[in-house]
């Protein structure tokens, strides 16, 4: 196979790699940049696990090609947190709604939720599902996923969630 | 899962990809979104020394609607903004609503209306909705451009009228009037994500409570969408009355050709067209109904 370089933004960063043509978007930002939040999950488009934004939009990075990426902005779930020591609303809301158990699906519920919101940002429960429809959990039966965006949304305290208990 | 090896190639002009296709023949694949191909290759279904990405050829952009031309698809074209279009919502609902429930938001943000037709499986969700609405393939190749209506288009399952030198450029759906009506239902196992067991589109209009045109078009029942021409024919200059609903109804059960596949045995494929086939009607027809 002929090697090729893709330069393309990863959360804001410029970076060049020398990729195979079947390199997929993931394997770059897994196995070349490091950045392994992005999780592979099924490898066909299905669980979401591997979403990320791609100029500003969620697509399956495992059905992406890293040579497609030429020139692109990526964002990945290293480039959601507003700065290294605020999270992202959506982010303080899943944790504090304990819409995380093993992790697994978050990175790809996370970025979903975030895309979601900067076009709907008072979506509805029905909204919330059909959008998240190609993020897939065996854990937390989506009710408090959902929570947890909604909560976003509607501009609910996460710490009420707790009856108020700090 | 890893792809097998291939070499990529990012033309930016349709003679590009000509040549690409003269040189490599059978062992390119066109890409467009990639969200068929991709799995296919990974899963072993479909094979490919070389992809030629279409995304970045100039003749293939462009979305727009106007009231003389109609709907102009270019092939580039990506689902969700057709989806997110106003005019397709106002004048092609049925389109819309197909695209709206089509996968994910994940592989609409990707995939093409030209790349779901060109797949042709008979049950690819924008088929039956752009062949209701009379829409129109056009074709084009060293040789020059040729027109297929949509209806026409697909040959077989996976197969379709495409020449192996030639390339989808864009849809053409003409103009709708202004009275039409039209609906687009799907059934699967999941309410969203899953490829349909059954999905059909159903466009009509009616003159002083009488209908004066039907179109149904039947994805998944036959080896490309199909025509119900009977139940058509059951519908034209009748009056509305729930008995013509299961008439017509009746008429596209017997006449579609299911098979049975790992969603739905081909039993239940004609019971889910024959009530989906009634519901599509009554939804159109609500006002008529119940005068």
């Amino acid at each position: 196979m002929k090697r090729a370089i893709v330069t393309l933004t990863v959360n804001g960063d410029r970076h060049s790699a020398a990729v195979d043509p079947n390199t997929t978007l993931a394997e770059l930002l897994r196995d070349h940049l490091r950045l392994t939040g992005t999780k592979q999950g099924c490898g066909t488009g299905d669980c979401g696990a591997c979403t990320v934004l791609l100029d500003g939009r969620a697509i399956n990075s495992c059905l992406t090609l890293a040579l497609e990426c030429e020139g692109r902005e990526v964002t990945t779930i290293e480039g959601i947190a507003l700065s290294g020591e605020v999270l992202h609303p959506v982010q303080r809301s899943f944790i504090e709604r304990g819409a995380t158990q093993c992790g697994y699906c978050t990175p790809g519920m996370v970025v979903s939720a975030v895309d979601l919101l900067e076009r709907n940002p008072a979506p509805t429960e029905a909204e919330i599902r059909h959008a998240l429809a190609g993020n897939l959990c065996r854990c937390t039966g989506y009710t408090k996923v959902v929570e947890a965006i909604h909560a976003v949304g509607h501009g609910e305290d996460p710490g009420a969630a707790q009856g108020g208990e700090g | 899962m890893r792809l097998p090896a291939f070499e990529y190639h990012a033309p930016t002009s349709l003679d590009e990809v000509f040549a690409l296709l003269a040189e490599h023949g059978a062992s390119a694949k066109l890409m467009a979104g990639g969200t068929d191909l991709l799995p296919g290759l990974k899963i072993g279904k479909r094979s490919a020394g070389h992809v030629i990405a279409l995304k970045g050829v100039r003749e293939l952009a462009g979305l727009s609607f106007d009231e003389r031309e109609g709907l102009t698809i270019g092939a580039r074209t990506r689902l969700f903004e057709v989806g997110e279009s106003e005019a397709v919502a106002e004048r092609y609902p049925a389109l819309n609503e197909a695209i709206r429930t089509l996968a994910t938001v994940q592989v609409r943000n990707k995939a093409t209306v030209a790349g779901n037709l060109c797949n042709a499986s008979p049950c690819a969700d924008t088929a039956t909705p752009l062949c209701a609405y009379g829409a129109t393939a056009v074709l084009r190749g060293p040789d020059g451009v040729r027109e297929v209506p949509l209806e026409e288009f697909f040959v077989g399952p996976s197969r379709t009228a495409i020449g192996e030198r030639e390339v989808m450029e864009r849809l053409v759906v003409p103009p709708p009037p202004a009275d039409l009506r039209s609906h687009f239902i799907k059934f699967s196992s999941r309410s969203r994500v899953d490829i349909a067991a059954v999905n059909l589109t159903l466009a009509l209009r009616l003159e002083k409570g009488v209908i004066a045109s039907a179109s149904l078009f039947l994805g998944t029942v036959a080896p490309t969408p199909m025509r119900a021409v009977e139940a058509e024919k059951c519908l034209v200059g009748e009056r509305v009355t729930p008995e013509l609903f299961e008439r017509a109804a009746a008429k596209a059960r017997e006449e579609c050709k299911p098979i049975t596949d790992f969603r739905a045995t081909a039993e239940y494929k004609r019971r889910i067209v024959y009530v989906m086939t009634r519901r599509a009607i009554q939804a159109l027809t609500t006002e008529e109904a119940s005068a």
